[in-house]
């Protein structure tokens, strides 16, 4: 994407945001309350700022020579760096459906495997002490209740562990 | 000295506020050096599990947090050219370089060493300085000038971390956005809730911190570690002489002197501190040529003064109740969990906290000065450790700090998709440390200028008809105003050569 494009971007998302908000606004400025001004007027003059400064900033922008083109990153490499973003996603879904103490080691070995670990050692290691860990400092010393799961079968396995390990 | 001592023995005979102390300490400087995290990882991670402490021991850590992991940060800047915070900032224009050269130790030595002697200084002024301070506070300030006060403050904010000034206030007002989620101050009428019952009270704040600033670095961090893969750095452990420290003296006071006053203005605090004291540095140096090319007065001024800034960013906090910065930010967090309003009655009504505080970030300072010159041997072996295995741990542990606030996934939700949002926002050039001020002075800032107008008859103009409202506003309008035109009117080629 070169320069003017993705200011041009930039800006739309900004007063895209900006017009939203503003919309959003409509649906609690007719409320009475005992502020003569309303609910919606100190969200609305943020706003309004907000859609200032954006088109300030889209005409002040600073005209870059054009640059040399760049190759275009390799297939892996989007796939992971994508995938880095992702993964979190996947595990926060995943977390009250399947349990913590069953999802986390699982997570944070695909995590290492997308860094670029491959170590056997690291791969068993980190999530096993990344595990216990949290298990000695949050669920036996603070009593933090972690999610168990309920997924049948999850859940079960879960509730084991922790019997277990109190 | 009376207050100061009766503090320290306070701490000193108190075996469970000795092991928070060294905790903090120990996990500040750690997390300050260590890549891809900082003191605010620390802070936001730990900061629903201050519920369970007293107020006394959480704000002490936070108070030592705050004293060790400014000074930690700059291991990172001057190692890795990544600063822990935004404060440490200017340590990576002249530290990077030393580093680069082989002078590691050296940078890494004056940093410990300044840290300390301008956290020490700020120590001293701030136990002078702040009940003087809140006492004049409970006469002069009502919410005209709080309000006007959050404006002062927002006035600079805009220039902390960003890449331009238009993408400093875009990442101050979308924070401003944020904090009207939820009630407004006035009547209670919900605002962008979407009809959900949790998002009533606003969207919380810890899963914002740890989404923004933990989850955003690791999600960074990962990013470049997949695209650039993972780099060693070669480390010079020696440490600089008294030589060479005796010759930066003027610039150790003149950064003690800045660090000070910059800290105390509510919403600036270190970062402002160490790129004015790097100016000055530059401004009144025989060879400013040397300087981001591994100038050791580069390192010392920005060192000093944003500890020295510190103490000072403790003052506006516990005397008005107005955060500095985002870990100061985090605290007010920390008093709220304890059903406290930080402000000028926490000095009369919760003595011993604040004089506790105070002697434990002495002690931190002090501390500093013997554990850094180890850690100038020790951590930067440390740092070897490759971030791939840290990474995951993060993430985990900001996780648990989520979930935990109120056992809602919805709040770890919350965390990953602010995570992503940072991490498009930092690479687009914009300011989380901005985002969050925003957040934090947002909601003082509506609901002290809700109060101004229903005490005001709606009437704006008589905000300057009170003397102090009156100049903070003045001054905060010439700021922005000149701050703007300087924008608007410098070349565009220039700004690309503007900074240091």
């Amino acid at each position: 994407m070169d320069n003017s494009t993705a200011a041009r971007l930039e800006l739309l998302i900004w007063l895209g945001l900006a017009g939203l908000a503003f919309a959003l606004t409509f649906a609690f400025a007719g409320e009475a309350g005992t502020y003569a001004w309303g609910a919606a007027s100190w969200p609305r003059a943020i706003i309004l700022l907000m859609a200032l400064f954006a088109l300030l900033q889209y005409a002040a922008r600073a005209p870059r020579a054009a640059r040399e083109p760049q190759a275009p990153a390799p297939a892996a490499e989007i796939a992971r760096s994508a995938a880095a973003l992702l993964l979190p996603l996947g595990y926060v879904f995943l977390l009250p459906r399947t349990g913590f103490y069953l999802t986390t080691p699982v997570f944070v070995l695909l995590y290492l495997l997308l860094l670029g670990e491959r170590r056997a050692a690291a791969l068993i290691g980190v999530p096993l002490g990344i595990l216990a860990a949290i298990v000695l400092v949050f669920t036996k010393l603070f009593y933090v209740a972690l999610p168990t799961g309920n997924w049948p079968g999850f859940y079960e396995l879960s509730n084991a562990f922790v019997e277990l390990i109190r | 000295m009376d207050q100061f001592l009766h503090g320290a023995a306070q701490l000193l005979t108190d075996p469970t506020g000795l092991m928070i102390f060294v905790g903090g300490l120990l996990g500040g400087m750690l997390f300050g050096a260590i890549p891809g995290v900082n003191m605010l990882t620390l802070g936001a991670v730990i900061l629903p599990f201050t519920a369970a402490m007293t107020a006394t021991h959480a704000i002490m850590l936070y108070a030592v947090i705050y004293c060790s992991g400014v000074f930690g940060g700059a291991i990172t800047a001057i190692l890795f050219n990544i600063p822990g915070s935004p404060e440490n900032a200017p340590t990576c224009f002249d530290g990077y370089p030393l580093a680069q050269k082989g002078e590691a130790g050296k940078a890494v030595g004056a940093a410990v060493s300044c840290s300390a002697a301008g956290g020490l200084a700020s120590t001293i002024l701030m136990m002078a300085a702040t009940p003087l301070i809140a006492g004049w506070a409970v006469r002069a300030f009502g919410p005209p000038e709080i309000f006007a006060l959050i404006c002062f403050g927002l006035s600079v904010a805009a220039a902390v971390g960003a890449e331009n000034l238009f993408k400093g206030w875009l990442s101050v007002l979308l924070g401003l956005l944020l904090a009207t989620v939820g009630s407004d101050p006035a009547d209670g009428i919900a605002r962008f809730s979407f009809g959900s019952y949790y998002l009533l009270a606003g969207i919380d704040f810890i899963p914002l911190i740890l989404g923004l600033f933990a989850v955003s670095e690791v999600l960074t961090q990962g990013q470049r570690m997949i695209v650039e893969g993972m780099r060693r750095v070669r480390v010079g452990l020696d440490f600089p002489s008294l030589a060479e420290f005796w010759a930066l003296r003027v610039t150790i006071v003149r950064s003690m002197g800045l660090g000070f006053f910059a800290g105390v203005l509510p919403g600036i605090g270190a970062t402002l501190a160490a790129f004015l004291s790097y100016n000055e540095a530059v401004r009144w140096s025989r060879h400013p040529e040397r300087f981001g090319k591994g100038e050791l007065a580069g390192v010392v001024a920005s060192e000093t003064a944003n500890n020295a800034a510190t103490g000072a960013a403790m003052i506006p906090l516990l005397a008005l109740g107005l955060p500095g910065g985002a870990l100061t930010a985090m605290m007010m967090g920390v008093f709220q969990l304890h059903g406290m309003d930080p402000g000028p009655l926490v000095l009369i009504t919760s003595a011993d906290l604040v004089w506790v505080t105070f002697a434990a970030m002495f002690f931190a300072n002090l501390c500093i000065l013997v554990l850094g010159w180890l850690q100038t041997k020790t951590v930067v072996h440390l740092l070897r450790i490759p971030f791939r295995l840290l990474a995951p741990a993060i993430l985990v542990i900001a996780t648990i700090g989520a979930y935990a606030l109120r056992n809602l996934v919805l709040d770890v939700w919350v965390m990953y998709l602010a995570g992503i949002a940072g991490f498009f926002l930092r690479r687009s050039g914009y300011s989380i440390a901005g985002i969050v001020l925003g957040l934090i002075l947002g909601q003082i800032g509506e609901s002290s200028f809700v109060k101004s107008m229903q005490l005001l008859n709606y009437d704006p103009l008589r905000l300057f008809t009170r003397p102090i409202t009156a100049v903070l506003l003045a001054l905060a309008i010439l700021t922005v105003g000149y701050n703007l035109y300087q924008a608007l009117r410098t070349p565009p080629s220039r700004k690309e050569t503007a900074r240091p």
